[in-house]
C-alpha cells in the first residue's frame, strides 16, 4: 500500500511539473490575477456600497469559471501528449499501473490548479477588504463579511467542483486520447449541468420527452451550483457544517464515480 | 536451459472505433526464448513486431493466448521488475534533464536512495550520457535520445531487455555507439529481444531470429546465414506459415 502511494504520488508531481513548465499555465495564473483585478476596477467607487458585493460575485465567479477551464485544457494537454506520444508506456512497463498512474495525474493536475485558486483567492480576498476600506465613512454594505473561515468554506467548495471536474475529464480522457475531444467534451458537460441546474424550473416545468431527456440528464450530471454557496457565505459569513459536509461526501462521490469510470475505461482500451 | 519468455498460442486483435471493426494483428505466436540469449523479430511494417513486444510487457493484454515471463504473468511485480523496454520511439518528459529522467524512471521501478544513485551514475556511463547528465530531454539529439531509452530500460538492472527498433533513424554514428552498447548487453548476459528492419542486426547480434508476416510466425529459428540476407528473409516469407524448429 505504501508503494502504491509512493508511485501515485511521484506521478503527480511529475504532472505538477510539466504544468508548472507549461507556459500557457504560468500565463493563465497572471491572466487570472489580472482579471479579478479589472473586476475590482469595474466595482469602483461609482458603485458606493454595493461595489463591494459587485467585486466579490465577480471575483468569485471569474476564479469559478476560469480554475475550471484551465483545469480541463491542463488535464487534456496532459493526456494527450502522454497517450498519444506514448511516454505513458515508459512508465506503465514498470510497476505502475494504470490506475495509479491515472489517479496520479489526476492528483497533478488538480494541485496545480488548486493553487492558483487559493493564489486568486487570497488576492481577491486581499483587494475586496481594501475596498471595502476605503468606502467612506457612513456607508453600510449591510452584509456579513466572509471572516478567514468563510473564506476556507469558500476554497474548499471550488476544490470541491475541481476534483469533480478532474474525475469527469479522467473519463473523458480515456474515451479519446484527443485533446480537441477531452476539452470541448469536459466543456461541454460542465457547462451543460450548470445550465440545468440554473434552469431547474424549466426542467421541472418541462413535459414528454423532453422533459423526460431534461430528468434524466440533471439525474446523471453533477449539479455543479450544488456546490456554489457564496451568496449563502456573503450574506451569513459561514456555511453551516451541517450543508457543508453532504456537498463534500457528495463531491468525493462524483469524483470516486468518475475516477473508477476512467480506470475501467483506460484498462479496456489498453491506453 | 532457463526459459525467459514463453508465448502460447498469442494472439491480439484490435476493434476499432465505435462500431467495432475487427482487425487481427497477431495470431497464434508460440515461442520459447532462452534466459541469456539475443533473439531478433524481424517483419515489414505492420507484421505484428511491436504488438508483440508489447504485449510481453504486459502494455497490453492479450485476447487468446498467453505469455509468461521467467514462469509468471507479465502483469506480476516479479515480472515487470524482469523486463526493461525501449518502445519504438522514445520520448519521455521534456522539462527532465538526462539524470532526473533516469532518476525518476528508477524510483518508479522501486529503487531507493543509495542503489537508484549507483544505477543512474552505471547507465550514463553504459550509455556514454556521462557528459549530457545534465541537458534537458527536449535539447537532445535523436542519438541521444535513443541512448537515454537504451538507459531508462537498464536503470533497474532487469534481466530481459525488449528494444523496439533501437537503431531506427538514427546516423551511421549513432547506430554504432547504439550497436556498442547492445553487444556490451549482450556480454553482460542479458537476455535482449531486438525488433528491427535491419538483417545486417540480426546477423551480428541475434542467435534466434523470428519472422512475422501479417502476425503470424513465418520463421523461428537459428538464423541461416547467407550471403545474400535479403534473399534469404524473402524466401523465409514466402513459405508462408511454415515454421521452421530450432537446433
Amino acid at each position: 500500500m505504501t508503494d502504491t502511494f509512493r508511485r501515485i504520488w511521484l506521478v503527480s508531481r511529475d504532472s505538477l511539473s510539466s504544468a508548472l513548465h507549461n507556459r500557457w499555465f504560468s500565463l493563465s495564473l497572471g491572466a487570472l490575477l489580472l482579471f479579478v483585478l479589472f473586476g475590482r476596477l469595474l466595482s469602483g467607487q461609482s458603485y458606493g456600497s454595493s461595489g463591494p458585493k459587485l467585486f466579490f460575485d465577480l471575483g468569485q465567479t471569474l476564479i469559478r469559471v476560469f480554475s475550471g477551464v484551465v483545469l480541463i485544457l491542463l488535464l487534456a494537454h496532459q493526456f494527450h501528449s502522454f497517450v498519444e506520444k506514448r511516454i505513458s508506456h515508459v512508465f506503465l512497463v514498470r510497476r505502475l499501473s494504470r490506475m495509479e498512474f491515472i489517479l496520479g495525474k489526476g492528483l497533478g493536475v488538480w494541485i496545480a490548479v488548486s493553487s492558483v485558486v487559493v493564489a486568486a483567492d487570497v488576492f481577491h480576498w486581499l483587494l475586496l477588504h481594501g475596498q471595502i476600506a476605503g468606502l467612506p465613512e457612513g456607508f453600510d454594505t449591510g452584509t456579513t463579511l466572509p471572516g478567514a473561515l468563510g473564506w476556507l468554506q469558500l476554497m474548499v467548495l471550488k476544490l470541491v467542483v475541481l476534483m469533480i471536474i478532474t474525475g469527469m475529464g479522467l473519463f473523458l480522457a480515456g474515451l479519446s486520447g484527443s485533446f480537441l475531444f477531452t476539452a470541448l467534451a469536459a466543456l461541454l458537460v460542465w457547462s451543460g449541468s450548470l445550465l440545468v441546474g440554473e434552469a431547474h424550473s424549466m426542467v421541472d416545468a418541462a413535459e414528454g420527452s423532453g422533459g423526460y431527456v431534461l430528468g434524466l440528464i440533471r439525474f446523471l450530471l453533477p449539479q455543479f451550483q450544488t456546490w456554489n454557496m457564496s451568496s449563502l457565505i456573503w450574506h451569513e459569513g459561514l456555511v453551516s457544517a451541517k450543508a457543508l459536509w453532504p456537498a463534500g461526501i457528495a463531491g468525493l462521490g462524483y469524483t470516486a464515480l468518475f475516477t473508477g469510470l476512467a480506470v475501467f475505461v483506460f484498462q479496456r482500451r489498453d491506453l | 536451459m532457463k526459459v525467459a519468455i514463453s508465448t502460447s498460442r498469442l494472439g491480439k486483435t484490435f476493434y476499432h472505433g465505435w462500431g467495432n471493426s475487427a482487425s487481427f494483428s497477431l495470431d497464434g505466436i508460440s515461442l520459447e526464448i532462452p534466459a541469456g540469449e539475443t533473439t531478433g523479430i524481424f517483419g515489414g511494417n505492420g507484421s505484428g513486431k511491436t504488438t508483440l513486444v508489447k504485449l510481453i510487457c504486459g502494455l497490453i493484454r492479450p485476447t487468446a493466448g498467453s505469455v509468461l515471463i521467467f514462469g509468471k504473468a507479465p502483469a506480476q511485480a516479479v515480472a515487470r521488475d524482469a523486463i526493461g523496454f525501449l518502445p519504438e520511439k522514445p520520448d519521455f518528459p521534456p522539462y527532465l534533464t538526462v539524470e532526473k529522467t533516469l532518476r525518476f524512471l528508477g524510483q518508479m521501478s522501486g529503487l531507493r536512495a543509495s542503489r537508484l544513485n549507483d544505477r543512474v551514475g552505471y547507465c550514463m556511463e553504459a550509455v556514454d550520457l556521462g557528459q549530457q547528465s545534465g541537458k534537458r530531454v527536449q535539447t537532445l539529439s535523436k542519438g541521444s535520445l535513443q541512448r537515454l531509452g537504451i538507459a531508462q530500460a537498464l536503470v533497474h538492472d532487469p534481466q530481459i531487455l525488449l528494444l523496439d527498433e533501437p537503431t531506427d533513424g538514427l546516423d551511421p554514428l549513432a547506430r554504432h555507439r547504439v550497436k556498442g552498447v547492445l553487444q556490451n548487453l549482450k556480454a553482460e548476459g542479458k537476455t535482449l529481444l531486438l525488433c528491427s528492419h535491419y538483417l545486417s542486426e540480426m546477423e551480428e547480434f541475434c542467435g534466434n531470429a523470428l519472422i512475422l508476416h501479417e502476425g503470424k510466425t513465418v520463421y523461428w529459428g537459428k538464423p541461416a546465414f547467407e550471403p545474400d540476407l535479403e534473399k534469404w528473409f524473402l524466401r523465409n516469407l514466402k513459405k508462408g506459415g511454415e515454421v521452421e524448429t530450432r537446433d
